[in-house]
This record gives C-alpha cells, sequence and structure tokens, in this order.
C-alpha cells in the first residue's frame, strides 16, 4: 500500500471517532430551481438538525458542475481540486453521499460527493461545490439520519492543510445521558 | 523526471492495470447452506434486529479504509453496523470485481481518488472476526468513474474520510426464510 507524505506532522491518533444516538430519520425532496448543497443545508437547519448523514437517493440537475482531485503540484498540499466540469443538464443524480455539519463561523456547511449520468449517457463523479448545482425538474431525493449527541465540525487539520469535518462529542448530551 | 513520475505518467496515460489481486482476498459474501430446492442459489436468510448506536468517525491519511472502519467498530464494541454515509479520498484506490478464483482487482493511481459513495456491512465472518465488506465507486483527476469492491489493504485515505456507521443489532434466532 503506497503512502504519501503530507505537508504537516502527522497527528498521533489516526481514527477519530464518537458516538451518538439517533436524532431521527427523515426523507427531504428538493424542488426545482434550488441548490443541492445550499438546499440540504437550508431544509435541515429548518428541520433543526446541525449534523447528520445523507443519502442521495437520486434526482436530476438542469445544470451542475462538480470537482475531482489531483496531485497538488505546489507541495502545500498532497492533492488539491481540478478545474470543474461543467455539465449542461439534464443530468441525472445516480447516487451521492453527503454530511452536514458546523464550518469554522458556526454555519451549516455540506459537504458532498456523487455519482452523475449526463444527457449522452456518460457516467461522471465527484466533489460537488455549493451554489452550482442546480435542480432540475426531476427534484432530488435525500434520506438523512441526524445525530443527537454528537456533531461534524470544521477545523483546520495542520498534517493535511485542509478544514475537514472532524467528529465532536456534544458536552451538553453528555451531562444529559 | 523521476522514475516514480514516469511510472505514474504511463498509468494515468493507459487504462488502469487489470491483474488478480495480490493482496488478502475478500472472503466470500455469505456462507449460508446451500438450498435444497434451488441448487445453486444461497437460501434466503432472514435476520430480525434493531439499528442502535451511531458513530462519527474520522480516518486519517495513509490508513487503510477497510481496516481503519474495523478498528473504529473495534473501539466501540461494535460488532456488527452499516454504513450509513461515507466521503473522503484515497491515496490509491484497490476496486475488486468478480468472485472466488475470477476475481480480479483495479487499481487506480492517485493521489486525491474521490470517494464517491460507499455501502457495506461490518459483520464477523465465519471464524468470528469482525469484518468489513465496503463496495463504492471511485472517481480519478480525469473524472473517470470506477466501482468495486474496497480490497482490504489497498486503499490508504488520501486527505481524510468522513464516515457514519450504525449498529445494528440482530437478534439472536436466524432462520432461513424458505423455513428449510
Amino acid at each position: 500500500m503506497r503512502t504519501v507524505k503530507q505537508p504537516g506532522r502527522p497527528a498521533r491518533s489516526r481514527l477519530l471517532s464518537v458516538e451518538a444516538k439517533s436524532g431521527g430519520e427523515l426523507r427531504l425532496v428538493l424542488r426545482e430551481g434550488d441548490d443541492l448543497l445550499n438546499g440540504l443545508a437550508a431544509a435541515l437547519t429548518k428541520a433543526g438538525v446541525a449534523s447528520a448523514a445523507v443519502s442521495l437517493a437520486g434526482g436530476g440537475f438542469s445544470r451542475m458542475q462538480y470537482l475531482t482531485g489531483q496531485p497538488c503540484k505546489d507541495g502545500s498540499r498532497v492533492a488539491t481540486y481540478g478545474a470543474p466540469t461543467i455539465l449542461e443538464g439534464p443530468v441525472m443524480l445516480l447516487s451521492g453521499s453527503a454530511f452536514l455539519g458546523l464550518d469554522q463561523k458556526g454555519m451549516p456547511i455540506v459537504h458532498c460527493h456523487a455519482v452523475l449520468i449526463d444527457n449522452k449517457g456518460k457516467v461522471h463523479g465527484g466533489h460537488l461545490p455549493p451554489g452550482v448545482c442546480k435542480i432540475g425538474r426531476q427534484g432530488a431525493v435525500a434520506h438523512v439520519a441526524a445525530f443527537d449527541g454528537a456533531a461534524l465540525t470544521v477545523r483546520h487539520d495542520a498534517e493535511t492543510n485542509y478544514p475537514v469535518f472532524h467528529p465532536t462529542a456534544l458536552a451538553q448530551a453528555k451531562a444529559a445521558q | 523526471m523521476t522514475a516514480r513520475k514516469a511510472m505514474k505518467t504511463a498509468a494515468r496515460k493507459s487504462r488502469p492495470a487489470k491483474r488478480k489481486p495480490d493482496l488478502q482476498a475478500p472472503p466470500p459474501i455469505a456462507h449460508y447452506p446451500l438450498s435444497e430446492g434451488r441448487p445453486g442459489t444461497l437460501a434466503t436468510l432472514v435476520e430480525r434486529g434493531r439499528y442502535g448506536r451511531m458513530v462519527l468517525a474520522r480516518v486519517r491519511p495513509n490508513i487503510d479504509l477497510v481496516t481503519g472502519i474495523e478498528r473504529v467498530c473495534a473501539a466501540h464494541g461494535i460488532i456488527h453496523a452499516v454504513v450509513r454515509s461515507a466521503v473522503g479520498s484515497l491515496v490509491d484506490a484497490a476496486l475488486g470485481y468478480g468472485e472466488g478464483e475470477s476475481m480480479t482487482m483495479i487499481t487506480v493511481e492517485g493521489p486525491g481518488i474521490e470517494i464517491l459513495t460507499m455501502g457495506g456491512e461490518v459483520r464477523p465472518d465465519e471464524t468470528g472476526k469482525t469484518v468489513a465488506r465496503l463496495r463504492g465507486t471511485v472517481s480519478d483527476s480525469d473524472a473517470n468513474v470506477y466501482g468495486g469492491e474496497f480490497v482490504r489493504g489497498g486503499n490508504p485515505i488520501c486527505i481524510t474520510l468522513e464516515i457514519a456507521l450504525q449498529e445494528w443489532l440482530p437478534e439472536l434466532h436466524v432462520a432461513p426464510a424458505d423455513g428449510k
């Protein structure tokens, strides 16, 4: 197995994990014209959910873009994103995985990867950024497992030089147990 | 250009290498007896149970995906679990397809291979050891998409893996659905 040298010193603990209770299950339908990531974040925030695992069951886009990883040439990071691939609709969302959590300012943020098929039948996939994935006529369906007692919070990771989600136990929930 | 760079460039331009797995092959999917009435098919197995605790985890760089998830489960005393969502990236990906003797492994060179979707289970194998069986899709830097089973020992995490696992608590009695 090939390993890579990260720009920062490796953190001692290689696995971070916290337990949570189920905070409820939700099914969500985003409508035509919504942005996928912003729509997910807004709908879940309105439903009182701050952190959750999201499974995208399917849907479509009228226009969208995604990013894929590539080696980073300047040495500041091991990998970085290349130029976006822009797809004109209708683009079908085949499946996707996402997490809702809180960014460094405490605002909701969604991290989402998905598999897509374009209007010529070619399969695509990558990282979907916020604000550029416009839901089409099919809408989009998400199944959501909310967390109770734990959250995902973005922290800057010195080892990789990226802000990434970290599982965080919520003290309030601990006290309540 | 260094030898390593040259090798990587060649690999990127050509189709990904297909070869027999040189790593430990995953065990077969199930070990239940074949149904007498339907030779060659696996007896349907119905397991009743309920979902339990959720575990949110981050796996750091250079840790193997499959063994990392098994270690997360072990740390929480979880022996049965399902993947609820997973987002992350790999240095390189090793994905298996086919089965048994004809199982083939495809390797996709990164770094920066995106894990697009991942599903699967954690449960004890026939020896009682808790193992993760994970399948999914990844994309490379040219936005090509590949799928298969994540091969143990072949999928080092690149930047991060975020994963939510949920414990599955089976009832003790297990019987085939067709009553045989």
